[in-house]
């Protein structure tokens, strides 16, 4: 087969205080076809967002478009998006036919006044493309499915883990969908459920591990094609924010429809136990001080850059140092200007200097900190995946008994080298705080004694009946309280 | 005559948060002949503080170019970073021998870790270098502090007389003649040097202390034998034992004369000190003055966050009580916050947003302002001018944020020039007031437009409230931190 493929990754916190342009592209990752800058990206990429090799491998002619992919922040700006969406439309115009096209997209994408990035791309390269060529989107869990995506794809399959570990097996699951849909083998009929829930659900626990095997299960059935169950991202502030099951059946729209209304009503009376309860700092710090032994991992999940925060939040670190709590590990803060200062000042100096809290309302209050300079590197990485990605210019700092790392790349805590390779051994300190909900869980579950999430004010906060939403549909739990009947259902 | 030239500056503050390391210098100013790094700083047009060069090869003189290396001043330079540049001075000294005379410009406040006169540790080791007939001849800024190390290795030490510094280059070309009449052997030229036990900002643009420096030069040009009289105002926020002002003579022949009028100018200096300690008011009076204000643009000078005294030029104290005030139509210029700046320009222009700006860098930068921001312009090409050479802004924003225009910027300097507003699309000659981050550079381009000018002495790292400093080495007594009479050197002064 012929098979465009591009990669399009942004997910967009409507009140997230980090502007997004080209830029913020740039930082993270972008191969623009008509330019070629950042040509040769594709090689670097991580195998599992590389759907272009993976096609090619299964012995396709891959055309590589765009590769684009930013932190999540608020709504690009028009020019950069109206930009990114013609470097594919355009590829797509300039090398017709194409016997398929498989996209990689984050679903919950918004632009300064669009607020469903996906479906108006998918619309319009539905136009490009005619009714006859198979179009397949992988896809993030907190993506907002909405109906331009429904409609114009042939395939919607997301990721089912949360951390994301499993991008590379679900883009493989979509290529054999795309392939058999081309041969016409399959006649894909697809239902999606949506289910007004806002939160965040980590695959890791009970009984939210069973309910996502159930579904592993059961897409094994012979007229079922691909289940998805889409967490939502409940801080973009959209119409199609919250949770849906998308279930795609061989010719069988009524097993489609009846599998996702069930497994939705389903999925809405187990909400209770798969969100973590609200826990203060203070609340935080005195559950991880009665564990005995260490490492005990607080996550500091409401300024967790991967959700549009800026990373550079004192709520828990502030209270570290008001109860004079040692021994400590902090990955990492996001602040290059104190960067500047201690790399300049050098390792082994000791200055005053002040962190974090500068860039939010939401970031806290800046610390004043007596600090020795213990590292300093401009190389570190963290290895998330195959995929490198830079912490920047950073530094390990001490302050007050504890180690915190500075960086200069925003970006959330995935993996202990964000200790290791600033020269922290995480495994002797009592308590580490990383700045990430769930994404860290994969590899310090390894070594903590016990996780901990801890909600102190942040940018990604978890009381959504603080955030002050104008568009989204309600009635939602947790804001509103069932039973209620939306979307067709009645919801208890 | 074949002349070796260097340039090494920074004025030191010891109780700046801002480290200084060989990266400070390569950000501003850095040409190591050693690496040949910076190199095109050969190819621009130099700075007044080193139009000798020019000066010198249009006399026809051969000039052999060692290090160029200057930053914004700051804490004192790393040890190892100044040992470098020192060491790769002596070596490029060493390479252009035989010279028949040296002449650098260096700051006279520079302190390194370990190391508390830079200037003196650099002449010593020239002296060694180039023997002792060979005339060694420095031009330094007036805010030095000078030492016996500095006139025990140099012929010829020649401060700029006015701040803001507006005479490099005619103190430069001073410079040159007298070394090329040493050189020669028509001129044998000895210095005298008188203290003076005060500290403090003397603005050279006012009565009585314009008087005094009118009367340095009629000295110099009526008096036989006097090559040059300067009036060096010492730099308070050096935390060393020779901290302080004094009278530098330089003479041919005329030692006795020389001595004479040092110590007379010393005793003027030292009684007009209240008349001439820069006239600071508070930051609650100054935007009185503003409100009352009629017409015209109030120019308040925010003296405490001067980056060219080592501040980090972010402080919020001004602008917090502009905002409480509801104070408008009034901008500041130049807050120093890159992070602000990146934010503001990835929003663009047009947009708004609530951001937190200033604040960023310590106690003395006060508290991070939470505003709603509208972004007016951005610029990554924006200058402004320096002693008559541009000097960029680095990435560049104006915000309004209710009423009042804030230019944020990626590069910590201060404001010389209204550049700094108009580049950014903003006239300050339509405003009620402008706040700029300065001592007194700002001084000669805007005082032509200014309705008037007031120096804030608010809370911030360059205070010129000397008694609030934890001073380690000074020596006491000093005015005004100690109270008159008192005794120093031997001599009583009242």
């Amino acid at each position: 087969m012929k098979i465009y493929t591009a990669t399009l990754i942004h997910e967009t916190n409507s009140f997230s205080p980090i502007p997004t342009d080209l830029d913020s592209y740039r930082e993270v990752f972008l191969y623009r076809p008509s330019t070629g800058e950042g040509a040769g990206l594709a090689d670097s990429l991580a195998a599992d967002i590389n759907i272009s090799t993976m096609a090619a491998k299964r012995g396709h002619q891959a055309h590589q478009g765009l590769i684009a992919g930013a932190q999540p922040s608020m709504p690009m700006n028009r020019e950069a998006w109206a930009c990114l969406k013609q470097e594919i439309l355009a590829d797509i115009s300039a090398n017709l036919p194409f016997d398929g096209v498989v996209l990689f997209l984050h679903g919950a994408q918004m632009a300064d006044r669009t607020d469903d990035c996906e479906g108006e791309l998918l619309a319009e390269i539905r136009q490009l493309l005619g009714e006859n060529t198979v179009v397949g989107v992988s896809f993030d869990l907190h993506g907002n499915v909405s109906d331009g995506m429904l409609s114009n794809a042939d395939f919607l399959v997301s990721c089912q883990e949360y951390p994301h570990t499993d991008f590379e097996s679900r883009t493989e699951h979509l290529l054999d969908l795309i392939e058999l849909g081309h041969a016409n083998k399959i006649h894909p009929t697809t239902c999606c459920q949506r289910i007004p829930m806002f939160g965040s659900y980590p695959t890791t626990r009970q009984p939210m591990r069973s309910f996502v095997d159930r579904l592993a299960a059961l897409e094994q059935e012979s007229e079922v094609l691909t289940i998805s169950l889409v967490h939502g991202f409940a801080w973009s502030d959209a119409a199609d924010a919250g949770a849906c099951i998308i279930v795609t059946c061989d010719n069988a729209p009524e097993r489609a429809e009846q599998l996702a209304q069930e497994l939705a009503l389903e999925f809405f009376t187990i909400r209770d136990k798969i969100v973590s309860p609200p826990l203060t700092a203070d609340e935080a710090l005195d559950e991880a001080l009665g564990v005995s032994g260490g490492p005990v991992v607080i996550a500091d999940t409401t300024d967790n850059a991967g959700g549009g925060a800026p990373g550079d939040s004192t709520y828990l670190l502030e209270r570290i140092f008001a109860r004079g709590i040692k021994n400590v590990g902090v990955a990492m803060i996001y602040d290059p200007l104190a960067v500047t200062i201690a790399s300049a000042a050098g390792v082994g100096y000791e200055l005053e200097l002040r962190i974090g809290g500068k860039l939010s309302h939401l970031s806290g209050k800046p610390l004043d900190v007596h600090a020795k300079i213990l590292t300093v590197r401009n190389d570190a990485i963290q290895l998330r995946e195959s995929s490198r990605r830079p912490l920047g210019n950073a530094v390990l700092i001490e302050a007050n008994g504890v180690e915190i790392v500075l960086c200069s790349v925003r970006e959330q805590t995935f993996t202990t080298e964000c200790f290791t390779e600033m020269g922290v051994n995480p495994l002797n300190k009592r308590l580490l705080i990383v700045k990430s909900h769930q994404h860290f869980y994969e590899d310090f579950s390894k070594i903590a004694k016990k996780v901990i999430y801890a909600t102190p004010p942040g940018v990604v906060v978890r009381d959504f009946s603080t955030i002050p939403y104008q568009h989204i549909t309600r009635p939602v739990w947790p804001i509103d309280k069932p039973p209620f009947t939306v979307f067709n259902q009645y919801w208890k | 005559m074949k002349v070796y030239s260097a340039y090494f500056a920074h004025e030191s503050n010891s109780f700046s948060p801002l480290p200084t390391t060989l990266d400070s210098y390569s950000q501003n100013c850095l040409y190591r002949p050693a690496t040949g790094e910076g190199r095109d700083i050969l190819d621009q047009e130099f700075t007044d503080d080193l139009a000798f060069i020019p000066i010198l090869q249009s006399r026809n003189h051969e000039v052999c170019i060692g290090p160029l290396a200057a930053t914004t001043p700051s804490a004192p330079t790393r040890k190892e970073d100044y040992e470098l540049i020192r060491d790769e001075l002596i070596l490029s000294l060493k390479e252009a021998m035989p010279v028949d005379a040296v002449i650098i410009f260096m700051h006279g406040a520079q302190l390194a870790v370990g190391y508390s006169d830079c200037a003196g540790d650099i002449l010593h080791r020239i002296r060694a270098v180039v023997g002792t007939k060979v005339p060694i001849g420095v031009e330094l800024d007036l805010h030095c502090n000078i030492t016996a190390m500095m006139l025990d290795s140099a012929d010829v030490i020649i401060p700029c007389k006015e701040y803001p510094h507006t005479d490099f280059a005619e103190e430069g070309r001073n410079l040159v003649g007298i070394i090329e009449g040493a050189v020669k052997g028509d001129l044998h030229p000895k210095m005298t040097f008188s203290p003076v036990p005060i500290l403090g900002y003397f603005h050279t643009t006012r009565e009585p202390m314009s008087v005094l420096v009118a009367e340095t030069r009629r000295l110099e040009q009526e008096e036989d034998g006097l090559l040059s009289v300067s009036i060096c105002h010492g730099f308070g926020l050096a935390d060393v034992a020779h901290t302080g002002a004094g009278i530098l003579v330089v003479s041919n022949g005329e030692q006795q004369k020389a001595q004479e009028i040092a110590q007379s100018l010393g005793d003027q200096l030292f009684a007009i000190r209240e008349q001439i300690k820069a006239p600071l008011c508070s930051i609650e009076y100054a935007l009185d003055v503003v409100q009352k204000n009629g017409n015209g643009t109030v120019v308040i000078a925010d003296t405490t966050d001067n980056t060219g005294g080592g501040a980090a030029g972010d402080s919020t104290f001004v602008l917090k009580a502009m905002i409480e005030r509801n104070i408008t139509n009034v901008a500041l210029s130049l807050l120093w916050d890159p992070m602000a700046v990146d934010i503001a320009m990835k929003a663009g222009v047009g947009s708004q947003l609530a951001m937190r700006i200033g604040g960023k860098v310590g106690p003395h930068s006060g508290d991070p302002l939470d505003v709603m921001a509208t972004i007016l312009a951005v610029r990554s090409d924006a200058f402004q001018i320096m002693f008559s050479s541009k000097t960029p802004l680095g990435n560049a924003v104006a915000l309004d944020i209710g009423g009042i225009t804030v230019i944020v910027n990626s590069i910590r300097e201060q404001v010389f020039d209204p550049r700094c507003f108009t580049e950014l699309g903003v006239d300050p000659w339509k405003l009620k007031a402008v706040v700029v981050k300065s001592a007194q550079h700002f001084y000669a381009a805007f005082a032509p437009f200014a309705q008037q000018i007031l120096y804030v002495d608010g809370p911030g790292s360059v205070t010129a409230d000397f008694g609030k400093l934890p001073y380690k080495q000074l020596v006491r007594p000093i005015w005004p931190i100690d109270e008159t009479p008192f005794t120093v050197g031997g001599r009583e002064w009242s």
